[in-house]
């Protein structure tokens, strides 16, 4: 899989590592099952503080999409990982369209929620 | 015909061809033939091992057979073009060929006999076998040789691919890659080593030893960053091997037979070295010195693009610099 990250974008460096994972998880080129590369030697190769690295995985683990264990490192989680990484993604891309939009949280999820109502 | 079904196709052809042969020999001089058939010769060509014709048949059926499957089976599970695998195509146009002359030299050769005994098979009849057997085998090499990759091999592409990186970007490719043949052949090793214990006549250390490095790298992980090329177990960061980025000249990638990198494991060639897991997609580097290296690993095309970027950027900032 690829990581990029680009220290100059005002994205933080956690999230567009969290993104790389997301994006690789998402278009099937990362399997569930298979492990990530260790944190520490992550943060070596992008030449990234480690704790940065592990800042983005945690955020994979809170969207469900990883588990992380002691010892075992950073697993991507099985069943159905493929399908909440595009769903993330869509949730991404929302987002990133309200702000543009110049529209308050609390009307992207009245939005949001006007839709589930709705079915 | 899809290439596929057209190289399974060309690779049984010649034992479908030679079983076709020996049976029709067969049928022809069936009335003429002893039973049991000499089927073995000593030093002097006297007959001194018998089969009996039902027996000869299954055994020349299922040796035609299953050598051809075998070889078709090795050559089809990648899908590269059958000019990359030579010689294996051509060993067994030569294996076809060696064996059906045999087999139908030595029906020939008992033809008439009354009995089985008295059969002959002089010993230049050898040296015949083994004429047809490299006839056949160049004819092998050469239909071979007409099956061309839809795309160029390794070393074809005029333009190396690239990934566009923005300025500044960093980006690592990383994948772990399997080799369920170097796993199985060491941990066999290990139990081969380890079961006398069990069983009375003491441990084969050396076999231990030998399945542990085997199948230690079964499993390992191919990272492509700024610092170069680096392959290291899945397990740990070390014992690691890197090529940097300044001794990479440019990266290919491509599909490649285990057999044609020269085996599994590490491999030193006179074009170079490999670190073959598997047969299939696999990296291709040509570096400073001359030489290649190989390795196999899935989406190489990325990795591929990504180094190439790489050594651009690094070539770009070091004139900068100098």
């Amino acid at each position: 899989m690829l990581f990029r990250v680009d220290p100059s974008s005002v994205v933080p460096l956690a999230d567009q590592i969290a993104a790389s994972v997301r994006g690789a998880i998402a278009d099937g080129t990362v399997h569930p099952g298979e492990r990530l590369p260790a944190a520490r030697a992550l943060a070596a190769s992008l030449g990234v503080n480690v704790h940065t690295v592990l800042r983005g995985y945690q955020r994979l683990r809170e969207e469900g999409l990883i588990e992380l264990r002691r010892g075992r490192g950073a697993v991507v989680t099985g069943g159905q990982s493929t399908g909440r990484a595009r769903l993330l993604q869509g949730v991404q891309g929302l987002v990133e369209e309200a702000r543009a939009l110049g529209l308050t949280d609390e009307e992207v999820l009245a939005l949001v929620r006007a839709r589930l109502a709705g079915g | 015909m899809s290439p596929v079904r057209r190289r399974a196709l060309v690779v049984t052809l010649p034992f479908a061809l030679a079983w076709a042969v020996v049976l029709a020999v067969f049928t022809g001089l069936r009335d003429r033939l002893p039973d049991p058939l000499a089927t073995h010769f000593g030093p002097g060509g006297e007959a001194d091992g018998f089969t009996g014709p039902g027996a000869f048949l299954s055994v020349v059926s299922a040796v035609l057979i299953g050598s051809g499957l075998l070889i078709a089976l090795g050559v089809l599970r990648t899908r590269a073009a059958l000019r990359a695998q030579r010689p294996v195509v051509a060993i067994g146009y030569g294996t076809a060929g060696l064996l059906g002359y045999a087999f139908a030299s030595l029906l020939f050769a008992n033809a008439d006999a009354v009995r089985a005994s008295r059969v002959s098979e002089p010993v230049w009849q050898l040296g015949v076998v083994f004429v047809v057997a490299c006839a056949t085998g160049a004819l092998g090499w050469l239909i071979a040789g007409r099956d061309t990759a839809p795309e160029d091999g390794p070393e074809g592409s005029a333009a190396p691919a690239r990934l566009p990186l923005a300025d500044g970007e960093v980006a690592t490719w990383t994948r772990t890659v399997g080799s369920p043949v170097l796993l199985f052949g060491g941990v066999g090793a290990v139990l081969l080593g380890a079961v006398p214990a069990a069983v009375g006549p003491g441990v084969q250390a050396w076999l231990i030893v030998i399945g542990l490095i085997s199948a230690a790298p079964a499993r390992c992980r191919v990272t492509v960053d700024r610092r170069g090329l680096t392959v290291a177990p899945w397990f740990a960061p070390w014992p690691r091997m890197r090529i940097p980025l300044a001794r990479i000249e440019r990266a290919t990638s491509g599909a490649a037979s285990a057999l044609s990198l020269g085996g599994w494991g590490y491999r030193i060639s006179g074009r170079g070295s490999a670190l073959v897991f598997r047969s299939g997609d696999a990296l291709f580097l040509r570096l400073a010195t001359g030489r290649e290296f190989a390795v196999t690993v899935d989406d190489a095309a990325t990795a591929a693009a990504l180094l190439n970027t790489l050594i651009e950027r690094e070539r770009g900032t070091s004139e900068q610099r100098g």
